[in-house]
């Protein structure tokens, strides 16, 4: 992975520790519950016309970017519901795992 | 709380069935207690969790003490704590939707007035209510003690028994520390947090639930394994969502590569703060040494993915170098688009991106789909690779499959079929149809393939004579076309040149690789000058191409003798003649009407020429660059200036009048063009009586593109016509 994301995904997360072999894995499953927690969010404001063509999209198979970008013109302020979703799990991670 | 939330735990299996609903899933050769069960399994697979006990405990009164007081030890453990955790975790939960489902039914409604004023920021997830605050530091306290007791397991699991010494404990310290930031992590915070998700998903409609399964599926599903690093990556980082992040790390080669692709696919997002330099820095041109720079930085930060990912990552690179070669000057064309229509202009710009997505070979089979609630169990790529994937299909290429409203664009990694019938006038005529066919099929020329773009810029006459049809010079001149031919572009972006009833490519190679045409020569014009004939077709017409230079404008000197009166430069009615039609508002609408359908080539040469004579200016209304005397003479009744002209009734001691006469009078001379009454059927302006002189000119010279002779104006520097 990129050094720079890697880092910036370490930093936020403190997985310094980590070794380098699991930090991948452990990225994909930071990023599957983040992506999980954001969308079960713009599903809940989604309108039902868009949830339909959102079910379309998937249904069709269009690929995640034309996922992406359907939910960034569907879902105002997506990129900071991301954002808030991060901090959220960053904060949280800090929290506890400093108690431990 | 629902009964739902409280059924699962950590350690479940929870399976999905085909109606969208979450299960927990008990062993059926187990006739024990759920429980127990998982139980069961949670040993077999990591002995570091704690087992749990049946005891009864007051589980509200120990979190709350240890909330109270600060101190998670306070809370004495009577009953095990992963069941407090689990407990915690539902009542949590359950809090949480409540919160979850009027929030969102707030941030719907505050949607739509936010999208109203243009606004893009959404609600922010704080100042939770009290009561959902102390649950929720409930359950971060019960984490903690999960987190300890789990954390206090692993260093006797560790020590095993062993002495304390030095070395020991500095080797259980470093795995401790491992374990910590990765299995305790993963536990207590990624897991707990999928298992916070299934549970408010649980509270959704059944519609919203079946999506959502889907969309997770998807996530699990997604291949080769980079790809779903680099989706990952955008969902845990937030340095991706901030141009100065990425702009300050100076990524370079692979890094700009990944970063590249990320932005996009952030731009995709809805980014739009900081598109246009994101924009720029990552989807230059990536050629020569920087793009061999950039492919070897790529083999070494991809080195940690399996060697099958690698080489299609490589292969999909060059794809996109390709790609981006021809799409760049397209990309400067919309970039003034970019920062108002992200998601749009970026369409084009993802079809890149979004091919390293669609560019894994073999389709999954749909198949049920496990997904683990245990914090411990790991998803494999086996069971990845077994389960339905949406994001995995190509999607058709975009041209073949006009977009519907409310469809989203799709990435165009082919080309389409273009042909023409070989002409009775001969080959020349022939490139000059499929020139203009391609002209009009590819509005952006930079996207279409290198061989189209060869005939869209090239001579009709010299591409004749490159592909074999025409040799000037030998007595036998011109090919023999067979009727029922075609010349055209494939679906692979080659010129070809099919035989009636073949679908072979019916050139023939030569040894240097290049394409000639085989078959008969005749002398078509009995003089050497022929170009092609169609068998049993007509002799064609040869007459010389009018050069620009040749038109003779009228010298100053006449047009003075014969109409200059008003030596001002002003141009006014008075000077020409002309008069504009009074309502701006018709006027607009006519324009727009009327510049609707050029091919952008003619565009561009119509843009020059007015540039040349009368330097650019404001952006004006008609949607083009122009000084504004041309804004104004743009829109006068093209009918009154060309009669004017034949009358010589114009200033021409205005220059740039001058230059314009002569430009007029060329194309007038060059193409026969009479000008045309246009009737203007939309928002009910009807019978507006004039075309402009802007329209007029460009019309002429669109007449000029279809013979294959606007290259004449292109290469002619506008001063040459006029002097």
């Amino acid at each position: 992975m990129n050094k720079e994301l890697q880092d910036s995904i370490i930093k936020n997360f403190g997985l310094d520790a980590l070794p380098e072999k699991d930090r991948e894995e452990m990225v994909i499953s930071i990023g599957g519950a983040i992506y999980e927690a954001v969308l079960t969010r713009a599903m809940a404001i989604m309108s039902e016309a868009d949830q339909d063509e959102l079910e379309k999209i998937i249904d069709e198979e269009r690929g995640p970017d034309v996922l992406l970008y359907f939910l960034g013109q569907k879902v105002p302020g997506l990129q900071d519901m991301i954002n808030e979703e991060i901090e959220k799990m960053k904060n949280e991670s800090h929290d506890i795992m400093s108690q431990i | 709380m629902s009964n739902k939330s409280e059924k699962f735990k950590a350690g479940d299996q929870v399976e999905w069935d085909k109606s969208g609903e979450m299960n927990s899933v008990k062993n059926p050769e187990d006739n024990t207690s759920q429980q127990e069960t998982k139980e069961n399994k949670k040993d077999s697979k990591n002995e570091s969790q704690p087992n749990r006990s049946n005891e009864k405990i007051n589980l509200k009164n120990k979190i709350d003490k240890s909330v109270k007081t600060g101190n998670v030890e306070d809370a004495k453990i009577e009953k095990t704590d992963l069941e407090i955790l689990d407990d915690a975790r539902s009542a949590y939960a359950s809090k949480y939707k409540e919160h979850f489902n009027k929030q969102n039914f707030f941030q719907k409604k505050w949607n739509k007035t936010r999208e109203s004023l243009g606004l893009g920021k959404t609600i922010e997830e704080k100042d939770l209510p009290i009561e959902l605050q102390k649950l929720k530091n409930e359950y971060d306290a019960s984490r903690v003690l999960y987190g300890k007791e789990l954390f206090s397991n692993k260093e006797n699991e560790l020590l095993n028994g062993r002495e304390r010494t030095p070395e020991i404990e500095a080797e259980i310290k470093q795995k401790l520390a491992e374990y910590k930031a990765g299995e305790l992590f993963k536990t207590l915070i990624v897991d707990e947090k999928d298992l916070l998700n299934k549970l408010n998903i649980e509270s959704l409609p059944h519609k919203e639930k079946g999506i959502l399964r889907k969309l997770a599926e998807g996530y699990i599903a997604i291949k080769p394994r980079w790809k779903k690093v680099a989706i990952a990556t955008a969902f845990s980082t937030i340095i991706v969502a901030s141009a100065g992040g990425f702009a300050a790390s100076g990524v370079a080669g692979v890094g700009a590569y990944t970063t590249y692709r990320m932005a996009r696919g952030m731009a995709s997002m809805g980014v739009t703060l900081g598109a246009g330099k994101l924009f720029d820095r990552f989807s230059k041109d990536k050629s020569g040494e920087k793009r061999e720079a950039s492919e070897k930085a790529l083999k070494e930060n991809f080195s940690n993915i399996d060697l099958e990912s690698l080489k299609t990552t490589e292969a999909e690179y060059s794809s996109i170098i390709e790609k981006e070669k021809r799409a760049k000057v397209a990309r400067i064309a919309k970039k003034g688009a970019l920062m108002a229509v992200v998601g749009g202009s970026f369409s084009m710009g993802t079809a890149h991106a979004s091919e390293l997505f669609h560019n894994t070979p073999g389709a999954n089979a749909p198949a049920p789909v496990k997904i683990s609630a245990n914090p411990i169990e790991k998803i494999t790529e086996k069971e990845s690779s077994s389960s339905f994937n949406p994001f995995e299909k190509k999607p058709e290429p975009w041209h073949l499959k006009p977009e519907a409203p409310g469809t989203y664009p799709s990435p165009a990694p082919s080309f389409h079929e273009t042909e023409v019938d070989v002409s009775s006038k001969g080959a020349i005529k022939t490139f000059a149809e499929l020139k203009a066919k391609l002209i009009e099929e590819y509005p952006d020329p930079s996207t279409a393939p290198a061989d189209a773009q060869e005939i869209m810029n090239g001579d009709p006459t010299k591409l004749a004579i490159k592909y074999g049809f025409y040799k000037p010079g030998d007595a036998d001149e011109s090919a023999l076309l067979q009727k029922g031919a075609t010349l055209g572009i494939d679906e692979n972006g080659n010129l070809k040149y099919n035989l009636p009833g073949q679908e072979n490519n019916a050139f023939e190679i030569d040894e240097k690789g290049g394409e000639h045409f085989q078959g008969k020569f005749i002398d078509s014009d009995h003089s050497g000058g022929g170009a092609g004939q169609t068998e049993g077709g007509d002799i064609p017409e040869h007459k010389p191409l009018t050069k620009f230079s040749d038109i003779e404008p009228k010298s100053l000197d006449e047009l003075k003798a014969e109409n200059a009166v008003n030596k001002d430069i002003d141009i006014t009615d008075k000077d020409t003649g002309f008069h504009e039609i009074d309502d701006d508002r018709v006027r607009e609408q006519y324009d727009r009407e009327m510049n609707m359908g050029f091919s952008p080539k003619v565009e561009n040469i119509y843009r020059q020429n007015i540039d040349k004579i009368f330097g650019r200016g404001f952006f004006f209304k008609t949607g083009g660059l122009a000084s504004e005397k041309w804004g104004e003479l743009g829109s006068m009744d093209a009918k009154d200036f060309l009669k004017n002209i034949h009358e010589g009734k114009t200033n021409v001691a205005d220059p740039n009048l001058k230059k314009l006469i002569n430009l007029v009078s060329g194309l007038e001379k060059k193409t026969g063009l009479n000008t045309t009454e246009y009737e203007y059927s939309g928002l009910g302006v009807k019978d507006l009586p004039h075309e402009s002189l802007s329209h007029w000119i460009k019309r002429a010279m669109q007449v000029l593109n279809e013979k294959g002779q606007l290259a004449s104006i292109e290469k002619t520097p506008t001063d040459d016509v006029y002097n």
